[in-house]
């Protein structure tokens, strides 16, 4: 299932799409509306509500239509909405306990939706006194314009990893424990270790020679001689060199936990690889794996960045030749001892840092970077679009993600 | 007498030269990542017994490293984790028929 992070870029996706399309001048609202409010109300209720948007989308119609467009917008938009609804709904445990800037974040994301609709949904009713939706709808848009201005990032874990339903040691599953502890670990500056950084290096590495088998199959979505099988192979290879620490280096500590998730994962990887070649699912799997693998892949970087630039790599006495220990005099050859004069943390870095680039190569080749012909005409206010995050390029996410909702996870 | 201490050192050191020797190469097989993520599962479980790696020069093969370090753990059988024991019997059947041994 689709992760809270992965929703959140579909909504984008699908109000990028309402704003795109032509005003359609109508007398009634969109019958998809109702819904759209519904659920936009379950979400906001669970994250510090702005209370004059609350009380004007109570104000609205929020019944299920009994006729409406399949493939509207709208309708869309609501489902999208109905299946965020459900998932933060389902862990109101881990919600509650987000941080003031992610649910912060996930607040101006559902306005600025919101604020999206009521502006084109203005735009194609009409002008009546009489006639009281319009009022609500101004309002509406009025009252979430500013949040339409805040740029977008994803959410962190645990929220923004949140799923419903996935099937314990499932694939998905397994990704997606395995991403939330290599990430928790890897931001922490104490918690950090040696293992972490080889471990996951050679998990995403596995993942990527994976995925590349997994595509080449012969019901799959490439063929094997295709740029991207052959981009996901250099990225295994590039991740590989990435976690060869050499001996000398290390950094201590302790990472049970990865430790049992990553043997997971592994299992569930082998487990896929024995599975039904071409069945669609795996490569929705894959996919979705290879953007958790790069987001792994980004904590990763920066970690190494960190722990390099602060020098807290440790190298063993034994290796640093006599005349260290002749200006050392209390250490002894078995030490582990920070060392900033060693290249060994350049080196380590420069391979993270390939094996980073050769694993966005392989996904822009996977998922071409979508261009701007989503964007309104010139002097259309207000650009939504404009608002993006400036950070990583935002790639469609996998197939999984853009599929219609399922009846019966969407409200 | 031996140290348990010095030879449970030195075998995490040769686990350390055997996922080294493992990672340094390309193998598009994938069997090289898979021996290296059971070699450094039994290096991380072996570090939260609080073991300490001591530095050791590289043996001439992955095998010949894993061999070192099954030989320097079973002189200490008492204090490693039996989950070690069969991990590392799969390991070096593996990098056997790797061509390493």
């Amino acid at each position: 299932m689709a992760t809270v992070n992965a929703l959140l870029d579909a909504l984008h996706d699908r109000t990028l799409e309402l704003s795109a399309q032509p005003a359609m001048p109508s007398n009634t609202e969109d019958p998809g509306l109702g819904r759209l409010v519904g659920n936009a109300i379950r979400i906001l209720a669970l994250i510090d509500p702005p209370p004059d948007v609350m009380t004007i989308l109570q104000a609205m119609p929020t019944s299920e239509p009994a006729e409406e467009p399949g493939n509207s917008p709208i309708t869309t938009i609501g489902y999208t909405l109905g299946a965020l609804a459900d998932t933060l709904n389902a862990n109101p445990e881990t919600v509650r306990n987000t941080g003031h800037t992610d649910r912060g974040q996930l607040r101006s994301q559902v306005l600025a939706t919101l604020h999206q609709v009521a502006t084109v949904s203005l735009a194609a009713l009409p002008t009546d006194p009489g006639f009281s939706s319009p009022a609500l709808i101004r309002d509406l848009a009025d009252a979430t314009q500013t949040a339409s201005y805040v740029p977008r990032v994803d959410l962190r874990e645990p929220i923004g990893l949140l799923a419903l339903a996935q099937i314990p040691g499932s694939l998905d599953d397994s990704v997606a424990r395995w991403a939330e502890t290599a990430i928790e670990i890897l931001q922490s500056q104490t918690r950090v270790t040696s293992y972490a950084f080889q471990r996951t290096a050679v998990t995403i590495a596995a993942l990527c020679s994976t995925a590349a088998a997994t595509f080449a199959e012969p019901t799959g979505n490439l063929p094997p001689e295709s740029a991207a099988s052959v981009a996901l192979l250099r990225a295994s290879e590039a991740w590989q060199r990435a976690a060869d620490w050499p001996p000398e280096v290390r950094l201590g500590g302790r990472a049970t936990q990865l430790r049992h998730r990553s043997r997971d994962l592994d299992q569930a990887l082998a487990i896929h690889r024995l599975g039904q070649p071409g069945a669609p699912s795996r490569n929705d799997s894959m996919s979705a794996a290879l953007l958790s693998a790069e987001k792994v892949g980004a904590c990763h970087e920066s970690a190494l960045i960190q722990a390099v630039s602060k020098r807290s790599l440790w190298i063993n006495v034994a290796t640093l030749g006599p005349s260290y220990l002749t200006f050392n005099p209390g250490a002894r050859r078995s030490d582990w001892v920070p060392y900033p004069r060693t290249r060994a943390g350049q080196t380590l870095l420069d391979a993270c840092r390939q094996a980073e680039t050769a694993l966005q190569t392989a996904l822009d080749h996977l998922h071409p970077p979508a261009t701007a012909s989503a964007t309104g005409t010139p002097g259309e206010k207000p650009q939504w679009e404009m608002v993006s995050a400036p950070t990583r390029s935002r790639r469609p996410r996998s197939a999984k993600v853009l599929t219609p909702p399922v009846r019966g996870i969407a409200r | 007498m031996s140290d348990p201490n010095r030879d449970l050192a030195d075998a995490l050191g040769h686990l350390r030269q055997a996922a080294h020797l493992l990672l340094a190469e390309p193998d598009p097989s994938g069997l090289a990542l898979e021996l290296a993520s059971g070699i450094l599962d039994i290096e991380n479980l072996l570090e939260d017994q609080g073991i300490e790696p001591a530095w050791v020069p590289a043996a001439d093969s992955t095998a010949d490293s894993l061999a070192a370090a099954g030989r320097l753990l079973g002189r200490a059988a008492e204090i490693v984790p039996s989950w070690v024991w069969p991990a590392l019997v799969a390991l070096l059947d593996k990098a056997g028929d790797r061509g390493h041994r």
